[in-house]
């Protein structure tokens, strides 16, 4: 492993909408360590700069990095490999089992060994009697854990997670903590998220997006 | 984001299925045939008797002229306000169904010579007999001279117009009108099979000259049937013939008994022609309704408008009309298509514009977020229509598609009218050599319950099984 690489690197990235600057010019790298989280107002750009680095938007200048990588020269299969996502609303396949809806894309892209890799993050998400149940029988809480795993059946190195403790109640977001945190020495956690008491408890790299730039901040600023 | 780029090769295999089921509509090669077009409603010159045969005096006219021919007769029964146009579109070569000849239909056909003269003869029912003109209320059928001739005699009475003389007399039975006019040999038989409560009043209205109606181009045919009708009307055949009919008619029709079994046969044949009518055509309606469902969803701004405008026209229209711009019309532009052809394409095209509605509809209602998890997974469009959208819009389809097909089967009692041979053309023809509208109506119906009904069923418990699963939302 190149330590020295960061592993997510955002190049002169800027996104208009209707001649809008939604994101202006950002510039900057997350050594892969802590979890970090991106904080901000609703409408400040965190959701646009998730989407467009889960690739569900185009930016219109710049451009992304993985690991050195860049983002638009990969296949769709490489970057779900490299970053994978946890929607606000987990956007849960409602017509599969929970075991099928992790199945579904690493069938799709022909791995092996699905199932005992299923089994083992159902079991270290804590949830490992859900397997065979529909979407619609589960809670809010275990619904985001089956979005998490989902996204993990691709061993991504980067997880992307937007708002993930909107839907949340207070306790079930502190043990949503403790599991990201536990996840992080697996892999990069970018949340984006502003709920601060929640990002508090689990992420010591935090920044601040405001107006269409991203500001870095110390740990102080942040307490 | 371009979803739906990789499906169209899906779609291109799916038109061309649609297609292969289209080149099925061809049609036939001509063989060395009359066709002779008739209602077999109008006993007892043309009509089906209780084993389902065609029968009548005009039949075995038309059977003498085609063995005089040396000519196969292919029977064509088409209903009566149609049957001229199916003439001038050659769909037919005569019309032997007692048609009078009159100076306005000269216009369009030409005559042959008569081979019958009758007359027109009002029935009352007998309490009736001694009422004044301008107090009765008269049926006649529909685009027969009858009409014409009704309004001038007895331009105070109240002229009602029905398909057919037995419907006429349905109402008289049950007390909508007094009386009808019709031809005083058929009204006469009529009171005798049906013991009808009527009574011929006065004299014979006019007289009528019924002739063979042949599209003015065709002068050769017109001068052949001339020639065998003049040896034929002068032979002794044509007397024993009028004779069988006109003459011995009490003794003829003593046979007309009802076989309930028989009847019930020949509607359970029937039956198979509807659901065949029906499936055949919801089946190439569902093919047409994924290309146009496809069209609307991912086609260009023009298409998109096009198809739209297709779906409302046909949402907007009568399926009568429809059926009868591709019988009666298409033939003007070259495209001759065989009833059971046209009644498919009819079906196939109304349940279309349904279908492909329900199928946008469900496509809009898979949540964008569902598409973009699947590609945030990585799925190729392919992947995420089959994987992950059409398993649920299927949940949401099946209920308004089960409907669609019991709306289908319904309305392909329709076609009836362009003589495809299905329940409700065979109840009608039982009930005209019958007149028991009550029994046979209450069969046709109990025949169609018993089809749809299952579908209705099925899309009950499928949509209470999708709500249970959670795939589909309550109202």
């Amino acid at each position: 492993m190149e330590s020295s690489q960061p592993v997510l690197s955002i190049k002169n990235l800027s996104f208009l909408r209707r001649e809008q600057i939604v994101l202006n010019n950002l510039d900057f790298d997350i050594e892969k360590g802590a979890p970090f989280a991106l904080v901000g107002e609703s409408g400040s750009g965190k959701t646009t700069l998730l989407f467009i680095l889960a690739s569900l938007l185009k930016a219109t200048e710049g451009w992304v990095e993985v690991s050195g990588q860049k983002l638009d020269k990969m296949t769709p299969r490489e970057r779900a490999q490299n970053l994978g996502m946890v929607f606000q609303d987990y956007q849960l396949f409602p017509h599969l089992t929970v075991m099928e809806n992790l199945a579904l894309a690493p069938e799709a892209h022909g791995a092996s060994e699905i199932n005992e890799k299923a089994e083992k993050l159902l079991l270290d998400l804590n949830i490992p009697t859900l397997a065979d149940r529909y979407p619609f029988e589960l809670s809010g809480g275990q619904k985001q854990r089956v979005a998490i795993a989902r996204a993990l059946m691709l061993s991504p190195k980067v997880l992307l997670l937007d708002e993930p403790s909107a839907a949340l109640d207070m306790q079930t977001s502190q043990e949503l903590a403790s599991i990201l945190l536990g996840l992080s020495d697996r892999m990069q956690i970018f949340v984006v998220s502003h709920d601060l008491p929640f990002i508090k408890g689990f992420c010591s790299r935090v920044a601040k997006m405001k107006n269409g730039n991203v500001e870095l901040l110390d740990q102080g600023e942040f307490e | 984001m371009d979803l739906l780029g990789g499906h169209r090769r899906i779609f291109q295999r799916l038109l061309f299925l649609g297609c292969i089921g289209f080149s099925f509509l061809g049609r036939a090669d001509d063989v060395a045939s009359l066709k002779v077009g008739l209602t077999g409603k109008y006993p007892p010159f043309n009509y089906f008797d209780t084993q389902g045969q065609l029968t009548g005096f005009d039949v075995e006219v038309a059977e003498e002229l085609c063995r005089r021919l040396s000519m196969k007769c292919e029977f064509k029964v088409l209903q009566w306000d149609g049957i001229l146009s199916a003439l001038l579109s050659d769909r037919i070569d005569v019309i032997i169904a007692s048609m009078a000849i009159t100076p306005e239909r000269e216009k369009a056909v030409n005559f042959t010579e008569p081979y019958y003269i009758s007359g027109a003869q009002l029935f009352l029912k007998e309490n009736k007999l001694k009422t004044e003109s301008k107090k009765l209320k008269i049926g006649v059928t529909l685009g027969t001279t009858y009409g014409v001739f009704a309004k001038k005699k007895y331009p105070e009475a109240e002229i009602r117009t029905y398909k057919g003389d037995v419907e006429a007399l349905q109402d008289v039975e049950n007390g909508q009108i007094d009386g009808l006019i019709t031809d005083k040999l058929v009204g006469l038989h009529m009171m005798k099979t049906f013991n009808a409560p009527l009574k011929a009043s006065g004299d014979l209205l006019y007289e009528e000259h019924i002739g063979i109606p042949i599209k003015k181009e065709r002068t050769q045919l017109l001068a052949d049937i001339n020639r065998e009708l003049k040896s034929f009307q002068a032979s002794q055949d044509y007397q024993v013939l009028w004779a069988k009919y006109f003459e011995d008619r009490a003794e003829q029709l003593a046979d007309q008994e009802l076989y309930w079994f028989q009847a019930i046969r020949l509607l359970l044949k029937a039956l198979l022609n509807t659901i065949a009518l029906s499936f055949s055509g919801v089946l190439m309606g569902a093919v047409l309704a994924t290309l146009f469902a496809t069209l609307m969803i991912s086609g260009g701004k023009a298409l998109r408008r096009g198809v739209a405008f297709y779906v409302d026209f046909i949402r907007s229209t009568p399926f009568l009309v429809q059926l009868f711009a591709i019988y009666f019309g298409l033939p003007a532009l070259g495209v001759h298509l065989s009833p059971w052809s046209a009644g498919i394409l009819a079906i196939a095209l109304h349940s279309s514009a349904y279908v492909s509605e329900i199928i946008k509809t469900a496509y809009m209602a898979v949540p964008v977020g569902q598409k973009l998890a699947a590609k945030a997974l990585g799925l190729n469009s392919k992947k995420t229509l089959t994987k992950v959208v059409l398993p649920q819009m299927l949940p949401m389809m099946s209920a308004p598609v089960l409907n669609t097909v019991v709306a289908m089967i319904k309305d392909s009692a329709i076609v009836s009218v362009i003589s495809v041979h299905e329940l409700t053309l065979q109840a009608q023809e039982l009930i005209s050599a019958t007149f028991r509208p009550l029994e046979f109506y209450a069969l046709a119906a109990l025949l169609y319950f018993l089809i749809t009904y299952p579908f209705l069923v099925m899309g009950r418990r499928l949509e209470k099984n999708f709500k249970r699963k959670g795939l589909l939302h309550g109202e």
